[in-house]
């Protein structure tokens, strides 16, 4: 992800490489010396030298693996070390804010979440996160180096300036400047959805996939667009509104102002009238619901506007997987298997891919948290 | 998340898991899914045993000590003889000990495992005396409680739901009754079930009734002398005088079938710890290093054909006679070993019993019949107890009165108790109790050759316990304040 | 669709001459977290064990899933899907993680414990909890924090995919980060659909996870409400006096026996 090799000195090559492998740790975890060679195109001794100076920094650690193939001596596994470098990952949602302290290599060390029933004030949102920041500080021994946001709107990545989020009633919130002045650290903060797509692509479903699209309801409906390996940005950093994307001219009226907005017909709103249950359901009650589901016909509608929109989304963005993260992941699987086979069916790119797999993302209710952990891992991989 | 997403996660880390080596689950709990080097393993060894987890480390420890005090202070203490004989003496507290192993976990107490033993030897010997007459033997009121007792005990258990109690006391009933024709084979078969009798209703005054274990077996204690006394009769004795009894504790195994011991208990822990470490290892879950447990069973299968060879030689002070052979009384102890160890560590019912000796409360809330495990630990105590007592009697050749009283049952207790085991509960293993009865073995024969008179041998014994004691309480202090 | 999974009506609890429940009614809502608040006394923990079968009810009847049950031991509770998670005594320290979740439920192959496999279970479902703060599952309960504690009894429940998680207490012996992490957890098993019942007395918590709020006073249900539609004055007030402004019971004196 750095610049140019050309021309660069014995040590920049060096810092270079060495960037270059931690990155492989944290992303794939744990590997052995002799993988990480033929992976980075290194020989052994130069991996050596790089692994030997971590390991002394701390930043990882060699051990014998408990699986073994074949006989001989193991080559050692090279682990990457969760304390070396830790990160503060905060997930905005409309119900509730979510957070957790995730070190290198990904592990989650320790997590809280509350409630957002009775404000969504952002000077609020941000005292306690402050708070639950330095708690959690103290309590796992750690210093943060970065900070990741996700918040479910549109966001200037430059500076992390929450233009709008509908659901949350923000606008024009200074949300990335305002944690950097009271956390002394440096924030990125990203829409929730470009964050769940970005998880999806480092740690879920679509790692081995470099064109991808996230879609995950919330309360609305957000999508993040990976292309050629890289996340798809409109000017300024704004795109990914695809759940307002008009699929039912004589549909429901959305708050945007539209009528028939695919979100009015796939989001939790909709699900939950297909299931019989109050708008405003918690969002364990709609997946107990799920859980509970014995006659998916009821999911019918739902699911034909589901592989509508995806149709849709196929054929204008060309995507070899389609990721449903959130809610989706309650889905039964029944549902996922005939809404993905219908999009394979309808969608003319799809045939000509030969077939968009449309999966369940498996870090569910995480996806963002970890999104917002690896935007914040960005910068601080060259520091370490 | 919903179960089906994390049965999908699930999905995906067994897929890894299979996988070899590189990748996969290894990032949740690092140091599970990571081997520990043989070094490590020492290291984790040494740092378990700082934070206070001794085990019977000291015990062992103990026990070198004295053979080496004891072989350089007596020209006759580390010859074959005496070590084959040490072996004979020590084997009837060791075993009684292993019985009370079970009840020390629940942090209970039998004090009449001793007197109760001798109950059993009684019994026996009276079978056997009277060819099978119990009635004869014992006189009709006396029969007749007898039999009573053993009907209580049969009801008791199964109303407690403890069939393998009702079933042992049910075959003494239906011996006593049908006056089966004496056989040494059917008589310690009885003096085990009249055992299992005793521990049921023991049992069941503790458990049910919920008298401390402390009083019951105090006062059954003395109930258990007075009966051996009523049933042998003042200044008496019964002698035994059958062979297959006599050779129990004085017999040895042919040299052949020593070795087929040797052959059989090395290769059986072998075949247990390698297919256990192997599982583990193909699971992808820690396991100690291969090397250190190729290294265990190595120095296990030495030590065994070490001693196998040692007692297969002729060890008679003698030219009359050859005396040779690993003497019956230890395959006898390595198999109760053996199944009370797997019974402890591979069964539902082990595990239930450390729970409820850990936390009664927390085990009766996981749905634990605490009652029912009370009850049958003393089962197993004065079953235990009635093997001892075999053992005793058949060395000795004779019942008499003080069967099982003076210190059979503190010896048996300072053998679980030096040996590692907890007077607290939920701490302990058998093989502390094996060890615990061969540092007093040990202690009683080495200063017996000493020609030290038996004030000094008690004195010894009891500092040692004390030590031993001292040792539990410091480390248990010191593991409270390591998990602070 | 969205029936109560677990259904109270009329519980009532003496014992001997102290009435310390009066006709309970409670729903429980799968993926709710239902709080249960009260004063010392009010007969919260009471309430609770003889959900979970420890007490014996005088009367009343109890809902799983629309069925009336009888409930007459730990075991049957757990057979149902209902876990409880006490604020003590709920583990065995002499034992280690893996050993404690299987605690009564030992997964046995021919007889003999299946350690190997229990040890996957286990593992997997607090990694499904990212759970990551324990070195290793064969650590002895003896040596965990309190905060690890609680994490692994509230991970039994879902290792043995209950229906219904009552918890007693969870938070009343943790510092405030550890708090927060048990917190954390009880929000994610509601979330996948269990319904979960939190004994607090404090505020701060049953206003960060609860989604509603039930309040005893000396025995009686004074009100079950939504957490988004009271305060925490009147929630203090409905524990306190039994009433606070139209919400509770009509003359809360006349509870006072």
């Amino acid at each position: 992800m750095t610049g140019p090799t050309s021309g660069t000195r014995p040590d920049e090559i060096r810092r270079h490489n060495r960037t270059a492998l931690l990155r492989r740790l944290h992303v794939d975890g744990p590997s052995t010396r002799a993988s990480l060679a033929a992976e980075l195109g290194l020989n052994r001794s130069t991996i050596k030298a790089l692994v030997d100076g971590l390991a002394e920094a701390g930043v990882v650690a060699e051990r014998v693996p408990a699986l073994r193939s074949g006989a001989g001596r193991p080559s050692l596994l090279v682990l990457p070390q969760p304390h070396a470098a830790v990160v503060i990952a905060i997930d905005v949602r409309v119900e509730h804010v979510a957070m957790g302290f995730v070190g290198l290599g990904g592990e989650i060390l320790g997590r809280d979440s509350w409630n957002l029933h009775r404000t969504r004030d952002p000077g609020e949102v941000i005292t306690h996160i402050v708070e639950s920041a330095r708690l959690m500080a103290d309590d796992l021994d750690v210093t943060a180096v970065g900070v990741g946001v996700s918040v479910p709107g549109v966001v200037r990545r430059a500076d992390g300036h929450v233009h709008e989020a509908p659901n949350l009633h923000w606008t024009g919130v200074a949300l990335g400047k305002r944690l950097e002045a009271v956390l002394k650290l440096p924030v990125q903060v990203g829409n929730d959805a470009e964050l769940g797509a970005l998880a999806e692509h480092v740690r879920g479903a679509a790692r081995e996939s470099s064109d991808m699209v996230y879609i995950s309801a919330d309360v609305g409906v957000g999508g993040g667009v990976i292309l050629a390996g890289q996340p798809l940005r409109g000017s300024g950093g704004y795109v990914g509104e695809l759940g307002h994307m008009v699929v039912n001219p004589n549909g429901r009226r959305c708050y945007c102002g539209c009528d028939g907005c695919w979100e009015t017909e796939v989001g939790e709103p909709a699900l939950c009238r297909a299931l019989g249950l109050p708008d405003d359901a918690p969002r364990g009650a709609v997946v107990a619901a799920l859980r509970a589901l014995d006659e998916p016909a009821v999911l019918d509608e739902f699911a034909g506007w589901l592989a509508l929109g995806l149709s849709n989304i196929v054929n204008v963005l060309g995507p070899e997987l389609v990721v449903l993260g959130d809610l989706y992941t309650a889905l039964p699987a029944s549902v996922v298997d005939s809404v993905s086979s219908s999009v394979q069916k309808r969608s003319l790119v799809s045939r000509a891919l030969g077939g968009a797999q449309v999966v369940t993302s498996p870090l569910g209710r995480d996806a963002k948290l970890v999104g917002a952990a690896e935007l914040a891992f960005e910068p601080v991989l060259d520091a370490i | 998340m919903s179960t089906e997403e994390a049965s999908k996660m699930t999905d995906t880390t067994e897929t890894h898991e299979a996988e070899p080596a590189q990748q996969g689950a290894i990032s949740d709990f690092g140091i599970d899914t990571t081997s520990r080097s043989a070094g490590e393993a020492i290291r984790d060894y040494w740092s378990s045993v700082r934070g206070g987890e001794l085990g019977s480390l000291p015990a062992l420890l103990g026990l070198i000590v004295l053979l080496i005090v004891f072989s350089s202070l007596s020209e006759s203490f580390f010859t074959l003889g005496n070590l084959a004989n040490l072996l004979q003496q020590g084997a009837s507290i060791t075993i009684i000990a292993m019985g009370l192993v079970f009840v020390l976990l629940l942090g209970e107490i039998d004090l009449s495992a001793g007197t109760a033993s001798g109950v059993t030897a009684s019994v026996m010997a009276l079978d056997l005396i009277n060819g099978g007459n119990l009635l004869g033997g014992m006189g009709d009121g006396v029969f007749y409680v007898f039999c009573g007792w053993l009907v209580l005990a049969v009801g008791l258990s199964l109303l407690m739901r403890l069939w393998t109690g009702a079933v042992l006391s049910g075959i003494a009933l239906l011996i006593a009754l049908l006056g089966v024709p004496a056989n040494a084979w059917i008589g310690m078969l009885l003096a085990i079930c009249v055992g299992a009798s005793i521990g049921c209703i023991t049992g069941y005054l503790v458990a049910k009734i919920g008298i401390p274990s402390f009083v019951v077996t105090l006062a059954l204690f003395l109930v258990w002398s007075g009966v051996v006394l009523q049933f042998i009769g003042q200044g008496g004795t019964l002698g035994l005088r059958d062979d297959t009894i006599f050779q129990v504790a004085n017999g040895n195994i042919s040299t052949v079938g020593s070795w087929i011991l040797c052959l059989l208990a090395v290769g059986g822990y072998a075949a247990v710890v390698l297919s256990r470490h192997y599982t583990r290892l193909r699971k992808g879950l820690v396991a100690s290093p291969t090397a250190l447990v190729l290294a265990k069973i190595g120095g296990l299968a030495l030590l065994a054909a070490v001693a196998t060879f040692a007692l297969t030689q002729n060890r008679s002070p003698t030219n009359l006679v050859v005396i040779s052979g690993v003497p019956y009384v230890v395959p006898l102890v390595l198999v109760l070993l053996v199944i009370g160890t797997f019974v402890l560590d591979r069964t539902s019912y082990g595990r239930h019993l450390y729970a409820v000796g850990g936390n009664k409360e927390a085990a009766r809330r996981a749905g634990i019949n605490v009652e029912k495990i009370r009850m049958s630990v003393f089962v197993i105590a004065s079953s235990a107890a009635a093997i001892g007592a075999i053992v005793y009697s058949s060395k000795v050749g004779s019942v008499d009165p003080n069967a099982g009283g003076g210190n059979t049952l503190l010896m048996s207790v300072g053998a679980a108790v030096i040996g590692g085991t907890s007077l607290f509960g939920g701490k302990g293993r058998l093989r502390d109790a094996v060890i615990g009865g061969a540092v007093l073995a040990v202690i009683a024969n080495g200063m017996g050759l000493l020609k030290q008179p038996s004030a000094v041998v008690f004195m010894v014994t009891g500092l040692v316990l004390l030590l031993a004691a001292s040792v539990d309480a410091l480390s248990r202090r010191r593991a409270a304040t390591a998990a602070r | 669709m969205s029936e109560p999974i677990l259904e109270l009506r009329g519980i009532n609890k003496s014992f001997g001459p102290v009435h310390v429940l009066h006709d309970i009614d409670l729903d429980v809502n799968p993926g709710e977290v239902t709080a249960l608040v009260g004063d010392n006394g009010a007969g919260k923990s009471t309430l609770v064990k003889c959900i979970a079968g420890i007490h014996p009810t005088d009367s009343g009847e109890v809902l799983f899933a629309g069925e009336p049950v009888h409930i007459k031991g730990p075991r049957d509770a757990a057979d149902l899907g209902i876990e409880v998670v006490y604020q003590d005594l709920a583990l065995a320290d002499n034992l280690d993680i893996v050993q404690n979740m299987f605690l009564g439920r030992e997964r046995t192959k021919g007889g003999l414990l299946d350690e190997s496999d229990m040890e996957q279970a286990a593992r997997k479902t607090l990694a499904s909890l990212s759970v990551r703060t324990v070195k290793s599952v064969r650590t002895q309960v003896s040596s965990l924090s309190g905060g690890q504690r609680q994490t692994v009894a509230i991970a039994k429940a879902v290792l043995w995919n209950s229906k219904v998680v009552l918890l007693d207490e969870p938070t009343a012996a943790l510092g405030v980060a550890q708090t927060r992490q048990v917190l954390d957890l009880v929000r994610r098993l509601a979330e996948q659909g269990l319904g979960v019942v939190l004994i607090s007395h404090n505020m701060n918590d049953v206003f960060e996870v609860a989604d509603k709020i039930a309040c005893l006073y000396l025995g009686r249900m004074a009100a079950v409400v939504s957490t988004k539609d009271v305060t925490h004055g009147q929630v203090v007030e409905l524990i306190t006096a039994g009433r606070s402004g139209d919400l509770g019971i009509a003359r809360p004196e006349a509870a006072t026996i």
